[in-house]
């Protein structure tokens, strides 16, 4: 069911005009920005910024009702959602992808594998924040009380930028990077991006269960 | 086959909310039974259903549907659920709509669906944002009974209705009742929809019972009483008076105090509401 429900969720905010326009974003990103993997790590910041879409439709449509009637468990709705979104941010990396490799076969570049690995890694822990931060606050609270919460993930990652700057923290922090092996990183990321859906969808379920509809 | 067991029932429920508070409400709907809550503004005839569709959350006690506690899609998904409002994004489409929900529903007929939006004549091109509030009703029963349920769960499904799309309704109801197993919940501020279609009343006058029976008992066990100038003396239910004219509600057991000066006419189902809601309550003069 929870397939099914993700299936009727996409149908619902993904063919929206402003949905596939922050896809076109991504790909206006990726050709107008000569830096390799900056589509990709677009692609999991537009992500972060459409997670209150479909909520925003929820309540136009009176939906948490319609989701509260259906034979579905909330658990249900709350991992279904996770998935929809979770599709929609494999669609816009994907095209960050296909878009990247386009560029560098158009500007006469290398295909940058490596970066992009490491582009899809930061994009993914990226994702698993927004979704940490903000599915909870929406299932909690709905999209009009939660509406802040869209900017969640970039003001956290703006300020965590600004205060490594600020304490003289990024060099070294750059530097210990530098050693990293690939693999550990794409795992790493990786790692963070599905805990922060798998927890964030999880708390969430916790949060919607008691929430009147 | 016909078995006994409720299909729906509520025990002690207590539920609290901004300006109103249910209190120790308790009824069953039974298979074969079409059952109309009634009561004025504000009595907690929403509250009362979203809370037997698992919506609200009770402070206290107890809410089932088909023995499963309220809300469990197992009992969901025999229920057919009309509200005041298609709950339908804007922007779908009518003829989507089946497509969309089917899924959810082993039994859901397409054939219905198709026919009842035929037959209520809701247009399949136009999105759901763009019906008229009569409309959206129609189309909230369409799907309400495209799913093949046993429980139909209308709450106020006639306001905006005009008269002849409202028959067209108590018809669908009639039809669905034909099926001893299946039951009703139909909750309205138009009386007259109940009579010929309810079996039981339930008036519910701020978050109370204040009358559960057989619709045809009502106008056995109450009277209107009327008169000019003083009030006789006799429990009268809901005292109201205009100018010299007075009139309230009495039990017709109770038509025996009251002497020749006083006008006693059967009582209407607006008037047992009117008269229960009223302040003043079993006044003694």
């Amino acid at each position: 069911m929870i397939a099914t429900f993700a299936r009727f969720d996409l149908l619902s905010w993904f063919p929206r005009t402003q949905t596939l326009l922050t896809l076109l974003f991504v790909v206006v990103i990726g050709i107008v920005l000569p830096v390799p993997g900056m589509a990709i790590v677009a692609a999991a910041l537009v992500t972060s910024l459409m997670l209150s879409a479909p909520f925003l439709g929820d309540e136009r449509g009176r939906l948490d009702t319609l989701y509260g009637i259906l034979p579905i468990s909330r658990s249900t709705v709350v991992f279904g959602r996770a998935l929809s979104t979770v599709v929609y941010y494999a669609a816009a990396a994907s095209l960050a992808t296909v878009i990247t490799v386009m560029m560098a076969v158009v500007r006469g570049n290398d295909i940058p594998s490596e970066m992009m690995l490491i582009a899809h890694a930061c994009a993914m822990a990226v994702f698993g924040l927004a979704i940490a931060l903000q599915l909870p606050v929406f299932f909690r609270v709905g999209y009009s009380r939660g509406r802040f919460m869209s900017y969640a993930p970039v003001l956290v990652i703006a300020g965590g930028a600004w205060l490594l700057q600020a304490t003289d923290l990024h060099l070294p922090l750059l530097g210990t990077m530098e050693g990293v092996p690939l693999p550990l990183i794409v795992c790493l990321g990786c790692g963070l991006g599905l805990a922060g859906v798998l927890g964030g969808a999880a708390a969430s379920a916790v949060f919607y269960r008691t929430r009147e509809l | 086959m016909t078995t006994t067991s409720p299909l729906a029932g509520i025990e002690n429920l207590h539920v609290r909310r901004a300006g109103f508070h249910v209190k120790d409400l308790s009824l069953t709907i039974e298979r074969g039974s079409v059952v109309g809550l009634v009561g004025p503004n504000g009595a907690g005839k929403t509250t009362t259903i979203r809370t037997l569709l698992g919506l609200l959350p009770p402070e206290s006690g107890h809410a089932e549907t088909f023995g499963l506690t309220a809300g469990a899609s197992q009992a969901l998904v025999r229920t057919g659920i009309v509200l005041d409002r298609p709950t339908a994004a804007p922007e779908w489409k009518v003829r989507t709509l089946g497509r969309r929900l089917a899924p959810f529903y082993p039994e859901w007929r397409d054939q219905t669906f198709e026919d009842l939006l035929e037959r209520l004549a809701v247009p399949r091109d136009q999105r759901v944002g763009e019906l008229s509030r009569g409309q959206g009703v129609k189309l909230s029963v369409a799907i309400a009974l495209a799913q093949g349920p046993e429980l139909l769960i209308l709450d106020e499904p006639s306001s905006g209705l005009d008269p002849a799309s409202r028959r067209d309704i108590g018809d669908l109801i009639r039809e669905f009742m034909i099926d001893p197993n299946h039951a009703v919940l139909f909750s309205t501020h138009i009386t007259t929809d109940l009579i010929d279609l309810a079996d039981e009343l339930i008036v519910l006058i701020d978050g109370v019972i204040e009358y559960r029976g057989a619709l045809l008992d009502v106008g056995e066990r109450f009277a209107m009483a009327r008169g000019t100038d003083a009030v006789p003396e006799g429990p009268i239910v809901g005292l109201q008076r205009s100018g010299q004219h007075w009139s309230g509600l009495i039990h017709v057991s109770d038509s025996i105090h009251f002497g020749p000066e006083v006008v006693i006419d059967d009582a209407s189902i607006d008037d047992v509401i009117i008269h229960l809601a009223a302040d003043r309550k079993e006044v003694t003069a």
